[in-house]
C-alpha cells in the first residue's frame, strides 16, 4: 500500500502493523530531512504533491515490488507539506519470510518512488533562499553519482 | 482553415505552478497535442524546462507527450521528481 499524509510519521505503528506470524524478515527505511544538499546549507524541505497520480504510480510500484521479490507485504508512506530538519520524508516497511527478498524489495521501493511518483521537494536554505529540486541535471547528477560510487 | 477550439483544465505543479502563477486553469486551446500546447505554455509564461524533461498525465494517467488532447481533458505536465 502507498499512502500520503501531512502529519508526522510514526515509522513504529508502520512496523506494528505490518508484523504476522509468518513474518522472519522486517526491512524499514526512513528518508529524513538532513541539513545540506550539493553544498548548501538547508533549513526546512517543503513537499508538493499530485496526489491523484502519486497514489496511483506509488501503488503501481508496492505491486511490482510484490510481483518481483517473494515478500508477505509492502507499506510506503510519503510526508508532504513543510518539514523540518530530521522530519521522516517518506517510510517505507517490507515484510517477509527471509531478509533478502525484504532488503531487495525495500531497495526498489525507495529508488522507484524516487524516479518515478510525482512529488516535488524545495529546499528552504539557511541563506534565505528557496528552489525546487527539479532541474533537468538532477536525475542525471544522482545517477553519476550513484555511477561513481559503484566504480570507486 | 483554423483549427476547432476545444476546452481543457490544467494543472501546475511546483516550478511550473510558480512560473505560471496558478495551481489549475481552464483554457481553450486549438485540438492539438501535449508537446504543442506544452512549447506554447512555455512560450507565454517563460517555463524553463525543456520539453523533453516534462512528462505529461492525461485525466490522471502518464501519456506520451504525442497525445492528441480531447474537449474535457484535464492534463498536468510533469517536471523531474524529487520526492523521498
Amino acid at each position: 500500500m502507498f499512502l500520503l499524509t501531512e502529519s508526522p510519521i510514526n515509522t513504529l505503528e508502520l512496523v506494528n502493523s505490518l508484523a504476522e506470524a509468518s513474518v522472519g524478515g522486517l526491512v524499514s527505511f526512513e528518508g529524513r530531512v538532513r541539513d545540506h544538499n550539493a553544498g548548501r546549507a538547508v533549513e526546512a524541505l517543503e513537499y508538493e504533491v499530485y496526489p491523484e497520480l502519486a497514489l496511483s504510480e506509488g501503488n503501481v510500484i508496492i505491486n511490482e515490488a510484490k510481483a518481483k521479490f517473494p515478500i508477505v507485504s509492502a507499506t510506503a508512506i510519503h510526508r508532504h507539506g513543510l518539514l523540518n530538519l530530521q522530519d521522516i520524508a517518506i517510510s517505507i516497511v517490507v515484510v517477509a519470510s527471509h531478509r533478502d527478498a525484504a532488503f531487495e524489495a525495500c531497495r526498489y521501493i525507495i529508488d522507484e518512488v524516487k524516479q518515478r511518483v510525482p512529488i516535488w521537494k524545495r529546499e528552504h536554505y539557511r541563506a534565505g533562499s528557496k528552489e525546487w529540486v527539479d532541474c533537468p541535471g538532477c536525475r542525471v547528477h544522482r545517477r553519476e553519482r550513484q555511477e561513481s560510487v559503484v566504480t570507486t | 482553415m483554423s483549427s476547432p477550439q476545444i476546452s481543457i483544465k490544467i494543472r501546475y505543479f511546483a516550478s511550473l505552478r510558480d512560473a505560471r502563477g496558478l495551481a489549475t486553469e481552464q483554457r481553450a486551446i486549438p485540438a492539438v497535442n501535449a508537446m504543442d500546447l506544452y512549447r506554447e505554455l512555455q512560450e507565454a509564461y517563460g517555463f524553463r524546462l525543456d520539453p523533453s524533461e516534462v512528462r505529461v498525465a492525461i485525466n490522471g494517467h502518464f501519456t506520451p507527450m504525442e497525445t492528441r488532447l480531447c474537449h474535457g481533458d484535464e492534463l498536468a505536465f510533469i517536471p523531474p521528481v524529487s520526492g523521498g
